[in-house]
């Protein structure tokens, strides 16, 4: 690793660009073999993914830039891409070429991203990519011709096979260091001037301040409230007077009627169409083409709303049931692998941190691999083919109702398996507030996590009756908690989206991409590769949980404490060596640190109804929510090992007193527990997937915070509702 | 016929073929949506209207994209030329 990393440093750097659903992902695979690095862009949420191209004596640097249809920096995160492409990001090294991903089935409006870069100064490549899918459609493109017009190479492949990749390689060695491109379009006079007049002007008022590229001033003319202007601004003594100035020259370009909104495309279209023509022919389609005819099916009324539950049942269920087994078996495994260390290092300080703590945590990260890796890998063949973007389509009416986008459907429903797969599965959603919004309500779906929760408090609690005759309550009151948790999330997302009002609104704007056979190669490579990622950026802060809650839950260990309990238990004549192991344990649990906070909380929690056991047993689970029910079988001298089908569990729970006698678990304090488990974040591995998927732990914050503030608010306000009822 | 409200795109009836005159709305719509291929002149045709009555299916460009009722008002169509 340390080599390739020394290396890496002095190697030529190139970027990948492209529309999205051009195949970039493939292109870089194919040049680099599926091996790369991610992470963030300080400050932003694009990932920064960048590999290593190696071919004969060879090597290059490819980043991988986030799919774009245009340079226009609309939000932070595209505005990235921009600075990267003209070298004024600190972070990363300056370009020594660019290569444009084209999909050939989509020539024109894929060449107007090209056409941009084309002005960035940077040695280009094109790659025609899908040459194979556009050659079955009836597309023809002569690539030499196109090149000729363009003034750069275009090397026609198909990323998916491999084929062209040598020659895009030479082509990228032979450009770098080469000639710049030449712009393939002229500005008309009125933008030329508008650019040099507002260059003078901040000249004048900036005195010899570091200069700004014609470029940058063009698209600071350009797009209204965009990020070049905030950014220009921002830096500027005097903002105001400057952006008077920046929108009288916007009044200035009126050329043949067109605002510089869309002055931009009209003239770049019109470029692109000269260049195409001649290079580009169409067998025109007499009949609708196939994925016309499978639109028809899969976006109809009736037909195609059965196929999309179907299809989205499928994914659930595949999230929710096929990973049950797995997720058993890496249970199993770290069980056995802490057994094993149990009994090799016996009893002690030692053997309890590696298997509580170190195994334990371990394993705690690895159990979320089997869901996010299934999740991923649908998605990912969903996406491929073509059927993610109809889903959006179908599903876009019923979620904007609430802030939200189409696509923010999959990532909601993957939710109620596991939060953590789901907020990584909003990387589909192009619109950062939309997206930002779907990551802070995920969670309060109702994950498979709660289900220990809600079983172990209904079966004791709710009596088996049967309401209107045929409703059985128990099964009534479980569904309604997961309908409790939609709500919660419906609401929270209105609440979200007036607040967060102030952010840019993009536009929805969904492409729907032909349908294509999918690649089991991307497949893969993606499950494998979000995999990756979640153990690398959450696993160490979920092991970090894991192993915090342990000490505290484990220390202090006075060693008269268990000498006196055993006393105790001789004195009252119980002998079970399984009865007195579990009373140390209990009486140990009791005293830890946890325990005293515990009990320190109480009269934060009585208004809940709860006791202290409640109370620290809720806070034991803030890692992972289903700890509850263990960690309730510890405080009741039942071991570690009481799960939510423990019948010993239940009824110690229904004997539960508090030391005036009255019970302590009535129909209010059971509803007020499950309200606030619907609600509170109770989970790290959630809390770190915020973090790394918007790249802030703010955000993480917000989301913890508000959930667990509505949580306490909720069961509050459920119990106290609840006594006087009752 | 006459002082009729510009038709936009989102008055235009599945299978039916327009062209494009002009963009009005939100600069940053505007912009979104000439750079996705809506400048003036273009040929679009409606594809058809998601179940629920809102997205929107057009074709622009040989590219199907989708876009909300309030975008495509934002797209003005020419008036065919009877």
């Amino acid at each position: 690793m340390a080599t390739t990393q020394a290396t890496s440093e002095s190697l030529p750097v190139i970027a990948l660009m492209g529309n999205p659903n051009a195949g970039k992902t493939s292109v870089f695979n194919m040049l680099t073999g599926l091996r790369r690095q991610v992470a963030n862009y300080p400050g932003v949420t694009v990932e920064k993914a960048s590999g290593i191209v190696r071919h004969n004596a060879t090597q290059l640097e490819v980043l991988d830039l986030p799919g774009a249809y245009s340079l226009t920096a609309r939000s932070p995160d595209e505005f990235v891409v921009t600075e990267i492409l003209l070298g004024l990001r600190d972070d990363t090294k300056p370009l020594d070429a660019a290569v444009v991903v084209i999909d050939a089935t989509n020539l024109e409006r894929n060449l107007f991203l090209a056409s941009q870069v084309l002005e960035a100064g940077l040695p280009t490549v094109i790659a025609l990519n899908m040459t194979d899918i556009a050659e079955r459609r009836g597309i023809q493109i002569d690539s030499d011709k196109l090149a000729a017009n363009l003034g750069v190479p275009v090397i026609p492949i198909v990323a998916s096979t491999g084929k062209g990749r040598v020659a895009l390689i030479e082509a990228i060695e032979k450009a770098i260091g080469g000639d710049k491109p030449s712009p393939i379009c002229d500005w008309p006079d009125a933008v030329n001037q508008s650019v040099e007049a507002l260059s003078a002007e901040i000249a004048k008022r900036n005195g010899a301040a570091e200069p700004v590229t014609p470029y940058e001033l063009r698209r600071c003319l350009l797009d209204a409230n965009g990020e070049m202007e905030r950014k220009l601004l921002a830096h500027h003594p005097d903002s105001r007077a400057l952006a008077e100035f920046v929108s009288g020259q916007r009044e200035k370009i009126k050329v043949s009627g067109h605002s510089p909104a869309n002055l931009e495309a009209e003239i770049r279209y019109a470029c692109i169409a000269d260049i195409v023509s001649g290079c580009l022919k169409r067998t025109p389609n007499t009949q609708p083409t196939r994925s016309e005819r499978l639109d028809n099916l899969l976006t109809h009324r009736i037909l195609g709303t059965l196929i999309f539950v179907a299809v989205m049942t499928v994914t659930f269920i595949s999230v929710f049931s096929w990973a049950a087994p797995l997720m058993d078996g890496i249970e199993a495994m770290f069980g056995a692998l802490a057994g094993w260390v149990h009994s090799a290092l016996g009893e002690g300080l030692l053997a309890t941190f590696l298997t509580d703590g170190v195994i334990g945590g371990v394993g705690s990260v690895l159990v979320f691999l089997p869901q996010i890796m299934i999740l991923i890998a649908l998605i990912t063949l969903l996406e491929d083919c073509g059927y993610l973007a109809r889903a959006a389509f179908l599903m876009d009416r019923v979620l904007r109702v609430f802030g939200l986008g189409g696509r923010g459907f999959v990532p909601l429903l993957s939710s109620f398996a596991c939060a953590i797969p789901g907020v990584m599965a909003t990387r589909t959603i192009e619109c950062p507030r939309e997206r930002l919004i779907t990551i802070l309500i995920a969670p309060l779906m109702a994950c498979s996590a709660r289900i220990p929760v809600y079983t172990i408090f209904v079966a004791a609690f709710i009596p088996q009756k049967v309401v209107l005759g045929f409703l059985p309550l128990q099964g009534l009151v479980f569904a309604g908690m997961y309908f409790f948790g939609i709500v919660a999330a419906a609401v929270a997302a209105l609440v979200f989206r007036s607040v967060l009002q102030g952010r840019t609104p993009t536009p929805f704007i969904l492409e729907l991409p032909s349908y294509k056979k999918p690649s089991i190669k991307l497949i893969l490579w993606r499950s494998f590769d979000r995999g990756k990622v979640f153990v690398q950026s959450a696993g160490t802060i979920i092991l970090a949980m894991s192993i915090i809650i342990w000490a505290l839950l484990y220390f202090p260990r006075p060693a008269d404490l268990e000498t006196k309990v055993r006393a105790d238990m001789q004195q009252a004549g119980i002998t079970e060596p399984v009865k007195i192991e579990n009373a140390v344990a209990g009486e140990y649990l009791r005293n830890s640190y946890m325990g005293r906070v515990g009990k320190a909380i109480e009269p934060a929690v009585k208004p809940l109804g709860w006791d202290w056991k409640i109370g620290m047993a809720t806070l034991a689970s803030f890692p992972a929510r289903e700890v509850v029910v263990s960690t309730l079988g510890i405080i009741y001298n039942l071991g570690a090992g009481a799960d939510e089908e423990s019948t010993a569990l239940r009824q110690k729970l229904q004997s539960a007193t508090w030391p005036d006698g009255r019970k302590v678990y009535n129909i209010p304090v059971v509803l007020s527990i499950m309200v606030f488990f619907a609600l509170c974040c109770q989970c790290g591995g959630t809390v770190a997937v915020i973090k790394r998927e918007t790249n802030s732990w703010k955000w993480a914050a917000v989301a913890f915070s508000y959930m667990t503030i509505l949580a306490y608010v909720g069961a509050l306000v459920v119990y106290q509702v609840g006594i006087r009822i009752s | 016929m006459i002082a009729q409200n510009p038709r936009t795109l989102a008055d235009l009836k599945a299978s039916a073929k327009a062209t494009v005159a002009s963009l009005q709305g939100e600069p940053a719509v505007q912009q979104r949506l000439a750079e996705m291929g809506l400048t003036s002149g273009r040929q679009i045709r409606m594809v058809r209207v998601a179940p629920l009555g809102d997205p929107y299916q057009i074709e622009v460009l040989n590219y199907h994209l989708s876009l909300r009722r309030r975008e495509c008002e934002c797209v003005l169509l020419a008036t065919d030329p009877a």
